[in-house]
């Protein structure tokens, strides 16, 4: 997805900022609006009907200035909870979406319309409903600020975590990374990986032959490391000290309730120090039978390694029409629990989603995002 | 009581131990022992595993510091109400009888547990 539009959202607040940013072009436009809280009735009222408020005009302007030339963007809200009042300003801003067509308002209501849920993760009954429509991403608020921190050392403001947001909406790899609940690289999976590659080097073993060890299995994820020609194979012994302080530098994460998301940090902070590849990938979201089954060329005709994982999709498939999580877990548990090894297939499976998606999360020897850096107060 | 002087280097890295909770220092230790080296661990597990590490150091340390340098009574000095140079003196004292883990490691770590707490200073003075 090269272009997202991203909506920065204190919850209880009216401040919005929007950024709109396109890779492709290198352009981000960014603003901010005040927009005054309005009763999720009354939004559903106006997307009824032709109206839509005065207070919602100027962001409408600004996004059909800069969103509507384009193709359909990727929206993406930055939050900071998921259970929020029914006058919550982003309610008013999903309701402005939804009659643009830009994206459906995925909202489940209390009794009486006492607070409103933010559906997401989204269900696979709402996935099905949708149909080819894309759904909004969420980012918690902190994560997005992290990522910032991480690439520009900057203090966060509200402003710039909008393009934080957007540009990582842009980038499937990196958004499943940082959204991602499972266990991350610890500091020893790191150490272990780098001695066992300084011990090839000694023994001359070479590269080609594959003893790597690193790859880490994370709910839905899949993490590895790659060396770079620039890897530092010195110092290894420093590696889960200077892991555990940059855990702690993002420690503010956690506000969120998310315990574990300042590690990914840790092991991001490694990789830049040590000049280190992080590759992922996440089998979520429906991606590998979405892009499967709306490919006129089969995915298995381009590579045969993945036939039998494209039959079990398949299958999957078939039985509940869509890809989910949980259905895709029970079958492996299933096959496991009958005394199959399933390490090859969910292996084949994370392949097929690296296959699909770019699987960089972050290369030291490019940087993706410095150009943004313009942008940023 | 007359100090060795901190170099600029330690008292960086003693900075760096200082600013980590007790956690995080736990989790430092494994990767200094010998039947963890190899080890593939999630960092919860780094922390468990860096606990029996500490506990399995425990008495020496005790004996070390405890007993043979009587830190009840040396860290009443005023020189110690700093901890960067308190560390320094501890990890003096440790890296005579432990070799592999960093000494400042297990000396941030008494800091961070509380040198009185580990060495029962406040039982010894009622005997």
């Amino acid at each position: 997805m090269s272009i997202a539009i991203a909506f920065s959202l204190i919850s209880g607040s009216c401040d919005c900022y929007v950024a709109i940013i396109n890779v492709n072009e290198r352009t981000v436009y960014s603003s901010h609006f005040n927009i005054p809280k309005i009763n999720i009735n009354d939004v559903f009222d106006f997307i009824k009907t032709n109206d839509i408020p005065i207070s919602l005009k100027s962001l409408k302007a600004f996004l059909l200035e800069h969103a509507f030339k384009k193709s359909q963007p990727q929206i993406i809200f930055s939050i900071d909870i998921k259970v929020i009042p029914p006058d919550d300003i982003i309610l008013s801003v999903m309701g402005l979406l939804n009659k643009l067509s830009l994206a459906p308002m995925l909202v489940r209501t209390y009794p009486e319309n006492i607070a409103v849920i933010l559906d997401f993760p989204i269900s696979a009954k709402t996935k099905k409903k949708l149909g080819k429509q894309r759904p909004p991403l969420y980012i918690y608020r902190n994560v997005s600020d992290a990522y910032g921190y991480f690439l520009f050392n900057k203090k966060n403001i509200a402003r710039n975590n909008a393009i934080y947001s957007a540009y990582i909406a842009t980038n499937a790899t990196l958004y499943y990374f940082l959204t991602g609940s499972g266990a991350i690289l610890s500091a020893s999976d790191i150490k272990i990986y780098l001695n066992l590659k300084e011990n090839k080097k000694k023994l001359n073993i070479p590269e080609d032959i594959q003893i790597d060890i690193s790859g880490v299995f994370s709910g839905l994820e899949y993490y590895k490391l790659f060396d770079t020609e620039n890897t530092l194979y010195d110092k290894i012994n420093d590696i889960p000290l200077e892991y555990a302080l940059a855990s702690k530098e993002y420690d503010f994460i956690k506000d969120a309730g998310r315990e574990n998301d300042n590690l990914k940090f840790a092991v991001l902070s490694i990789c830049k120090k040590w000049q280190l590849c992080l590759h992922s990938s996440s089998i979520k979201d429906g991606l590998l039978s979405k892009k499967i089954f709306e490919t006129n060329e089969p995915i298995y005709q381009k590579n045969k390694r993945f036939n039998d994982t494209i039959l079990l999709i398949k299958k999957i498939e078939e039985q509940d029409g869509t890809l989910k999580e949980d259905i895709l877990l029970d079958l492996l548990n299933d096959l496991s629990n009958s005394g199959q090894d399933v390490s090859q297939i969910t292996l084949e499976l994370y392949m097929c989603a690296a296959y699909l998606a770019p699987p960089i999360v972050y290369d030291p020897r490019v940087n993706e995002a410095h150009w943004i850096e313009n942008y940023i107060s | 009581m007359k100090l060795r002087k901190v170099s600029d280097e330690e008292k960086e890295q003693i900075k760096k131990l200082l600013s980590l909770d007790e956690d995080r220092l736990f989790s430092l230790l494994p990767h200094y022992d010998d039947s963890y080296t190899e080890v593939f661990f999630m960092t919860e597990g780094e922390i468990k595993a860096g606990k029996k590490v500490f506990e399995k150091l425990s008495n020496t340390i005790k004996h070390k510091v405890c007993n043979e340098w009587k830190a009840c009574q040396k860290i009443k000095d005023s020189s110690f109400d700093d901890e960067i140079v308190l560390v320094a003196a501890l990890g003096d004292v440790i890296a005579t009888a432990i070799i592999k883990v960093p000494p400042f490691i297990i000396a941030t770590l008494l800091i961070k547990i509380g040198v009185r707490n580990f060495c029962n200073c406040n039982s010894k003075k009622k005997h």
